[in-house]
């Protein structure tokens, strides 16, 4: 059993049902298998071999998910590269994952040529809709990579390496969590743990999967593959915001929608500001947040407005889904709700939740090889738990410094290591601050080498060269000396603790 | 071993097709570790028994302490029968 046979067998059982909607566009499980079949005859036909590297680049379009199958089909590990990374970021992502190949769209192909073009590892590039860009030797437009006559494949092993998923590091380095084909079914089973449930007699509800992440995300290529192991299809938006995903349940019913905290915000407030009577209804919607916490109260406007309830999950890039919360209104605190069966868990003395998954990632990139960790191995998640009589848990903080700012994990090491590239900058400082709207907001604390402040618009090109603008800090304290906890330590969560009294001794806000 | 039990041990050997011969498979082992159930069998094992059991296995009981072992699931199982 694999993803990819799974996948044939799906194929075989309802061909001519729906497996992708591109905006207005419409295929069948037929037709993608039949193109992620051309995309894997050209890969082969340019010298693939199981184990190579393919990054991926590209924005929610069919091809992104023909290219999946194409990848599990041959071997090839994909690297999702997120559209949102700057230049140097990519650059580190394809010179570390040591990517052969890689497949972008136009837009970001325009952007980032020159990464592309100084790649000392890309062999070949293929644009998508780039049809009048450069027939070069390296570079070609994705129709030259649909003619190579059918290849003969190699044989397929469950130990193949599927998939390395960039994430932020605590060390402010992003770290490639390696999943074998085998890794890769195991989380993609948990996926389907969080939708609609299977039954004996056959799927319960058949309407199509969403999700307001990007595609290009883990989560939503885990999403992608659990949908269609369940037959049923998936919805991609070229611009994927509160209006479109309105407009989308308004034409299409949906049997399970993805998406962070606060994405969920947002769609109600498209939902509760539309004219649109009557509001379509989501009570046979499974609406699951992940990503961050979700507030309780926003689980009870939730139902307010659309009569169903929101879920929330929770897990790692190394571990998949682990916990399911069916109704996230349930409780007063944050629940984290209950594990899934074949997780199992521990505490440490501080309360930190550790956990051992059914799907543990193989292991670490290490940028030649996998460094491969015990599958048995027990993960800390960073958080601290507190479990109730009825075997949920609640999240009562969180003991790791990462923080979550729409979802995207930001590492503040990345950021203060960025801001200290400055040489008018003496000691940084990034920590998160509780935000309504995004989970947390990243802050920088700086104490400048002449004591003056730097203007804003500094920072931002400063920064714009260096890390994605979602890792941007959304504010800039100056101050002339860096508090230091009573240990003599910069503590991140003291400072967030203190956050309002340090705006008052800033120099200014 | 209780006709829930067994039931439930049918499931595990002839839909989900666990290595574990039926005549060893020890009804307080633990499904993942000592029977080798996967993510996956964990999802059909609970519809096989909504199906046969002719419940509902809600969200909150989908969780390892009532998947622990074959004789846990049937103790949930005679619970929901119950209700």
């Amino acid at each position: 059993m694999s993803l990819f046979s799974d996948f044939c067998s799906v194929v075989a059982q309802q061909p001519d049902t729906t497996a992708v909607v591109e905006d207005q566009r419409a295929i069948s499980f037929r037709e993608l298998a039949q193109l992620a079949d051309k995309v894997a005859a050209g890969l082969l036909h340019a010298g693939l071999q199981p184990g190579d590297r393919l990054a991926i680049h590209l924005g929610n379009r069919l091809e992104l998910v023909a290219l999946y199958y194409a990848c599990l089909d041959i071997g090839a590990v994909m690297v999702p590269i997120n559209q949102r990374l700057i230049a140097r970021e990519i650059e580190h992502l394809l010179h570390h994952s040591g990517a052969r190949y890689y497949v972008g769209d136009q837009e970001t192909y325009s952007r980032y040529a020159a990464v592309i073009a100084g790649s000392a590892t890309l062999e070949r590039a293929w644009i998508v809709a780039g049809e009048e860009a450069r027939q070069e030797e390296r570079c070609l437009p994705w129709s030259a990579l649909l003619v190579a006559a059918p290849g003969k494949r190699p044989p397929a092993h469950a130990e193949w390496l599927a998939a390395i998923f960039y994430t932020s590091g605590t060390t402010g380095i992003a770290k490639g969590v390696v999943h074998s084909q085998a890794s890769l079914l195991q989380i993609v089973g948990l996926m389907e743990a969080m939708m609609p449930p299977r039954t004996a007699q056959g799927v319960l509800g058949t309407g199509a999967v969403h999700s307001m992440l990007d595609v290009i995300v883990p989560w939503s290529i885990l999403m992608t593959l659990a949908a269609h192991r369940l037959g049923r299809a998936v919805v991609l938006l070229p611009v994927v915001t509160a209006e479109t995903t309105l407009a989308l349940l308004q034409r299409l019913p949906l049997s399970f929608l993805k998406g962070a905290p606060s994405h969920f915000k947002n769609l109600l407030a498209a939902g509760e500001a539309s004219s649109a009577t009557p509001l379509p209804s989501l009570t046979s919607t499974y609406s699951v947040s992940g990503g961050d916490l979700c507030p309780p109260a926003l689980g009870r406007h939730w139902r307010n407005l659309w009569g169903g309830a929101l879920r929330g999950s929770y897990g790692l890039t190394e571990s998949g889904p682990i916990f399911c919360q069916p109704d996230v209104a349930a409780t007063e605190q944050s629940s984290i709700g209950w594990p899934l069966p074949g997780v199992e868990l521990q505490q440490t003395e501080t309360g930190e939740l550790l956990i051992r998954s059914p799907a543990n990632a193989l292991g670490l990139w290490n940028g030649q090889d996998v460094d491969r960790l015990p599958a048995a191995r027990w993960m800390a998640t960073g958080d601290l738990v507190q479990r109730q009589d009825d075997g949920s848990y609640l999240i009562i903080g969180r003991e790791k410094d990462i923080l979550k700012c729409d979802a995207y994990s930001i590492s503040p090491v990345e950021v203060e290591q960025a801001l200290l590239k400055l040489p008018d900058i003496a000691e940084a400082v990034v920590f998160g601050v509780p935000d309504p709207i995004i989970g947390e907001r990243p802050v920088a604390l700086l104490r400048t080498t002449n004591g003056k402040e730097l203007p804003a618009q500094r920072l931002k090109q400063h920064l714009g060269a260096l890390i994605a603008e979602y890792k941007h800090p959304r504010q800039y304290l100056f101050v002339e000396r860096i508090p230091l906890s009573a240990a003599g330590k910069v503590s991140r969560k003291q400072l967030a603790n203190e956050y309002r009294e340090i705006i008052g001794a800033a120099l200014s806000s | 071993m209780n006709e829930i039990e067994k039931t439930i041990v049918d499931i595990l050997v002839d839909d989900l097709f666990i290595s574990t011969p039926r005549a060893d498979i020890d009804l307080n082992a633990n499904l993942r570790n000592a029977l080798g159930l996967d993510s996956l069998g964990f999802s059909e094992l609970r519809a096989q028994c909504e199906y046969a059991f002719g419940v509902k296995i809600e969200d909150e009981d989908f969780n390892p302490q009532h998947f622990d072992s074959v004789h846990t699931l049937a103790q949930l199982l005679i619970a929901l029968q119950a209700k």
